[in-house]
């Protein structure tokens, strides 16, 4: 009973959402600039969704709004009481002079984490990170992929209830594109909830169930991969 | 509510850390700045102008300490919103506790300087009244409240009005000059002292004076304007962070 109940659990719910960012166009005057309008679609416990679109149509935006940075101005979203939703962020909180281990701690309790917890997956965070010694160095004398490694590894232990994945962050990161992918594949498998953004079609079609295409701010499809998919691509043709 | 201070409190410790760990001496630093900005003062009105006999240099200190604490929690809390942009467009965090790390960090850097200053109080000729006891945390508290008010106001509107900034760092020199570190502010010429008892500072550093160095209670009924000052602001900084919590993640920084 409990099982079926669980199966159909909606996570977080947006209403006719729209977001608007102020444009400034003199000293007093500015208006409105409407990046998401009318966004309507709900997110259901253990499914992988996936957001599709061109550059700069409020893939990131979605995200802010659902992991709760900005809020909506017309419509509502309404989330489960007490879950946890998190944007994976790289390198949040980082401060270069530190050293890998003390940035590992403030990271970690930057995304939610308790010390507690942060220090009891050490290990496993230096393990994943792959920089070995370098965990007592300043992170400043790190390359640019063991920076992102690390703090890729820091953000797979916050485990959140909803994940958020902006793939934009990863451009020309072929680590963390690899390590994304295969966080996602390990969540589909478990059955938590992820919300991917991508402009990789191919990459969308292969890990989500369902995907949101978005046009100009606005929805312009929303079904099952395969179908989103095709008139994704038909539509760039 | 427990992981947010648990925040602050690693965040602050984590930037002071690193501030230590710029130089190479670090720690030695970190202490020696303010000492060494207080001997700058030391000098030149104790040693070079010989102002006012042997105390005066307990008197300038006495300011000195208390005006540097209070200009530097200002100085930084004022752009630390605007500093954490990073981070805000990354996590949500409720953003008063942008300007709260601000005022965490000052104070604690404040309260080495401060126990210096009461050791050489201590060693030369002042001796531990009852009023160092009952209003002296007192007078600390006051002041801390009233420095995170402003805080938290400044750090609020500063990121939408950065041309603030001038005015803060401006309006703060002249509160340097006017604040009563060089001078006693019954000195002032009567006509104007109705308004230097409205500088909160001014009466921050006169009640410090009285106790530290009189070993008297400060006359809290001067302290008044700054009882008030420090309601509205943390009542007003309180407000504007709630009110736009999630407006600074939705500005472009240029």
């Amino acid at each position: 009973m409990s099982e079926l109940k669980t199966a159909q659990r909606e996570l977080i719910r947006l209403d006719n959402v729209g977001v608007s960012y102020p444009q400034r166009q003199g000293l007093f005057r500015s208006s409105e600039y409407w990046a998401l309008q009318d966004i309507s679609f709900n997110l259901v416990q253990g499914e992988t969704i996936g957001v599709i679109g061109r550059n700069g149509v409020g893939k990131t935006t979605l995200l802010r709004l659902m992991a709760n940075i900005i809020s909506p101005d017309r419509g509502k979203i309404t989330s489960e009481p007490g879950i946890r939703t998190v944007l994976l962020s790289l390198q949040a909180g980082f401060i270069s002079s530190l050293t890998g281990r003390q940035n590992a701690v403030i990271s970690g309790i930057t995304l939610g984490l308790s010390r507690q917890q942060i220090e009891s997956c050490m290990e496993k965070v230096v393990e994943f990170a792959e920089i070995g010694d370098f965990i007592d160095q300043p992170v400043a004398t790190y390359s640019a992929g063991m920076r992102a490694r690390l703090g890729f590894s820091v953000a797979m232990q916050v485990d959140p209830d909803v994940l958020l994945i902006d793939e934009a962050i990863s451009v020309g990161d072929e680590v963390f594109r690899k390590k994304s992918a295969q966080v996602i594949r390990n969540r589909v498998k478990a059955n938590e909830t992820t919300v991917l953004v991508t402009h990789n079609a191919q990459l969308a079609g292969a890990l989500c169930s369902r995907l949101i295409w978005i046009e100009e701010g606005r929805i312009s499809m929303l079904g099952d991969a395969k179908t989103v998919i095709a008139a994704y691509l038909g539509a760039q043709a | 509510m427990k992981r947010t201070f648990e925040f602050i409190w690693f965040r602050s410790l984590a930037e002071i850390r690193a501030d230590m760990s710029r130089g190479f001496l670090g720690l030695f630093w970190w202490i020696a700045e303010p000492i060494l900005y207080m001997a700058v003062f030391f000098v030149v009105f104790g040693v070079v102008f010989q102002q006012r006999g042997g105390d005066y240099v307990a008197f300038l200190l006495c300011g000195l300490v208390v005006w540097k604490w209070f200009d530097s929690t200002t100085r930084n809390a004022s752009m630390s919103i605007t500093h954490n942009m990073g981070l805000i467009y990354q996590v949500y965090l409720p953003k008063v506790v942008f300007p709260v790390i601000a005022l965490v960090i000052s104070t604690l850097r404040f309260s080495f300087v401060f126990i210096i200053l009461i050791g050489f109080l201590l060693a030369t000729g002042h001796s531990v009244s009852s009023a160092w006891l009952t209003d002296l945390p007192l007078l600390l508290l006051l002041q801390f409240l009233l420095m995170a008010g402003i805080a938290m106001t400044f750090a609020a509107i500063v990121p939408f009005v950065p041309d603030l900034k001038f005015l803060i760092d401006n309006g703060l020199s002249l509160l340097f000059f006017l604040s009563g570190i060089f001078f006693r502010l019954d000195t002032v010429p009567v006509a104007l002292r109705d308004y230097f008892a409205l500088n909160p500072v001014a009466s921050f550093i006169q009640g410090y004076r009285q106790i530290l160095l009189e070993g008297q209670s400060p006359d809290w009924h001067s302290l008044l304007p700054a009882i008030v000052m420090c309601a509205c602001f943390i009542l007003l900084g309180g407000l504007l962070l709630r009110l736009w919590d999630r407006a600074y993640a939705k500005k472009a920084f240029l």
